[in-house]
């Protein structure tokens, strides 16, 4: 499937305010993006049009051929759940399970079919990512590793796409800096979009581009790389 | 799914605890208050079935069926003992006992009567023992604590009453047991009615009778009848309703006063669905709270690709499970309750009074059918959580 991300003459209104209001953004795929500004620049809301998670008062939102704002809501669950893997900033673990079932949890609960050896791809991904206990409750994880956790569950279905809003800002240096490098390492071992919102310019800095708002419109797109792939602003 | 619940559930303990002690006592006092109804009726219903006619002095006919039938101390019209030959000569009667009752040994009252009521007429043999042949032996009931052998002074009235005073000079020997019985008798002493009658003409000189002979005047406080057939009964009955007597069928009177308590069956059965709405009600509240609390959580499965149907599924489960739990301890607290209370008022009347589920008691099992309906209303909040909302809040 075709993954480039196109949004045209995107507008979303909270009441009489305009967050957001973009005329085009095209992110190709398997780019690595991040997406800066200050607070209230309407960052997480550019991340939620294109995760599907709230729609655009006007203009359109594109995942491939698949014109996601004309998409109602239990349709862009579906949508996101087979194709976006989602890492935010506060983990949304589910308290009182353990590490694995966290990691299954959104998959088993999901309407999309759920693939073979769910459970097999989950362990291999927590010891990928230096989980060595999966029957740990997360209650007893440090932040470090709740957020890794947070992205075995976000990779399990190898969504084309990867979505993280501030994955290290509630981290510690260390920790940041690990949780940044495996994001990195493994939207790129799997060929996934990577688009990261995010005040940590070491994070940034590891992306292909950088593109900072304010106000709720782009005001700087800056190129450092061009890997054959195409960002456009 | 069900570890999700389970994990859910240990979480918020307490609450849940606290939700599910509320509707199990909503459920337990509805079945509670159901089942000990029905002891009641049944139990002194049954405790009659051994009294076809009673007749009586003019008076209250419930006090005369609450004085011989369940033996409650309380002064008694009496009737002369003329009445009893006459009713016992009668064509229409099978056979008839008289009853003299007042005097008592601690919790046992004192009845005097005839062999003919023991043994209903010679159908039935004493469990133990004999019958009583002279006026210083006795028979007991089967819940009465002496046995065969042993002697006892009997007290005037019954224990605790002002008047109450030991019949010093009597003293009475156990000879025999009856059957057990379903009735307040099975915790009576029964004593000849003549042993009755000396005892309080003791101390009166004037009044020492002749060996058992007709002093027409004799006191008793009621006769038993058993009639020939169904239509005697009522000719009986009829019969016995005028001038100084009163004849009644202790069945008619029970349902007279049950009538009176199906207004009180009544309320307290509104009662108990007001309990039961009220315990629905808290569950919805409960839910609602139990909601907002994992709201960020339910949003976040959606995010993260779990089905909002399948998570509207997953909570109304949580809640409808609840809700049945619940109701599973309702319902065993209310019957345990029910029928402990029943044990101690056996203990207390002599008869048993059974606590048993009916065909009817179908209804209370409505609950959870409502209660599963009411709680789609919460769950279907979860539907409207968005995490969007919440990451929007948490800044950025």
């Amino acid at each position: 499937m075709n993954r480039r991300i196109l949004v045209k003459e995107a507008v979303v209104r909270f009441g009489p305010q305009t967050v957001l209001d973009i005329s085009r953004l095209a992110i190709g795929q398997s780019v690595r993006l991040a997406v800066m500004g200050e607070s209230g620049s309407g960052k997480t809301t550019l991340l939620n049009i294109l995760s599907g998670l709230e729609n655009v008062s006007s203009g359109e939102v594109w995942w491939g051929d698949m014109r996601l704002d004309s998409l109602n809501a239990f349709q862009r669950d579906r949508f996101r759940g087979r194709n976006a893997g989602l890492v935010l900033q506060d983990f949304y673990l589910y308290p009182g399970l353990c590490v694995l079932d966290n990691v299954l949890l959104p998959t088993r609960l999901g309407a999309a079919a759920e693939g073979e050896n769910l459970e097999e791809r989950a362990r291999a991904l927590l010891d990928q990512l230096g989980l060595q206990r999966p029957r740990q409750s997360v209650d007893s994880l440090s932040r470090g590793e709740k957020q890794r956790v947070a992205i075995a569950r976000a990779l399990l279905n190898s969504p084309g796409v990867l979505l993280a809003d501030e994955p290290t800002a509630s981290l510690d240096a260390q920790n940041s800096a690990e949780v940044a490098e495996l994001l990195v390492a493994l939207a790129r071992e799997r060929g996934s979009t990577l688009i990261c919102v995010t005040h940590d310019k070491a994070l940034a800095a590891r992306m292909d581009f950088c593109l900072e708002l304010s106000k709720g419109t782009p005001v700087e797109a800056v190129f450092e790389t061009s890997a054959g792939t195409d960002a456009e602003c | 799914m069900l570890k999700l619940i389970l994990a859910d559930f240990k979480r918020t303990w307490a609450a849940n605890l606290l939700l599910l002690t509320l509707i199990a006592l909503a459920t337990g006092f509805s079945v509670f208050v159901h089942l000990e109804e029905r002891a009641l009726r049944l139990g002194s219903a049954r405790a009659a079935e051994a009294f076809d006619l009673l007749i009586g002095a003019m008076g209250s006919d419930t006090q005369l069926v609450l004085s011989t039938v369940y033996l409650q101390s309380a002064p008694l019209a009496l009737l002369d003992r003329k009445h009893f030959d006459d009713v016992e000569k009668h064509p229409l009667t099978e056979w008839a006992a008289p009853v003299a009752l007042g005097d008592s040994w601690f919790d046992s009252p004192l009845v005097g009567t005839t062999p003919t009521l023991l043994t209903r007429n010679g159908t039935r043999a004493l469990a133990q023992g004999r019958m009583f042949a002279n006026t210083q032996e006795a028979v007991i009931g089967a819940r009465v604590k002496l046995k065969i052998g042993d002697q006892f002074v009997p007290l005037h009235g019954q224990a605790g009453q002002f008047d109450a005073h030991v019949h010093e000079s009597v003293r009475y020997i156990v000879v025999g047991v009856l059957p057990p019985e379903d009735n307040a008798w099975s915790r009576a002493i029964f004593v000849p009615i003549e042993a009755v009658w000396e005892t309080h003409h003791l101390g009166d000189a004037e009044h020492v009778r002749d060996e058992d002979d007709g002093d027409e005047h004799a006191p008793i406080s009621a006769i038993v009848v058993k009639p020939k057939s169904i239509a005697g009964a009522y000719q009986l009955r009829d019969l016995y309703r005028q001038g100084q007597t009163l004849a009644v069928f202790p069945a008619e009177v029970l349902t007279k006063m049950y009538a009176t308590l199906g207004d009180v069956r009544t309320i307290l059965g509104k009662i108990s669905l007001a309990a039961e709405a009220l315990a629905i009600l808290i569950l919805i509240a409960g839910a609602v709270i139990h909601l907002r609390f994992h709201a960020r959580q339910i949003a976040a499965l959606r995010a993260f690709g779990a089905c909002a149907h399948t998570i509207f599924i997953l909570i109304w489960l949580e809640l409808s499970l609840l809700s049945m739990l619940g109701m599973v301890f309702g319902v065993s607290f209310g019957f345990l309750g029910a029928f402990f209370v029943s044990h101690e008022i056996s203990a207390q009347q002599g008869f048993p009074l059974p606590v048993v589920f009916e065909r009817e008691d179908w209804k209370l099992l409505l609950f959870l059918p409502v209660a599963s309906i009411a709680l789609l209303l919460p769950a279907s909040l979860g539907y409207r959580y968005s995490v969007a909302r919440y990451m929007r809040d948490s800044g950025a």
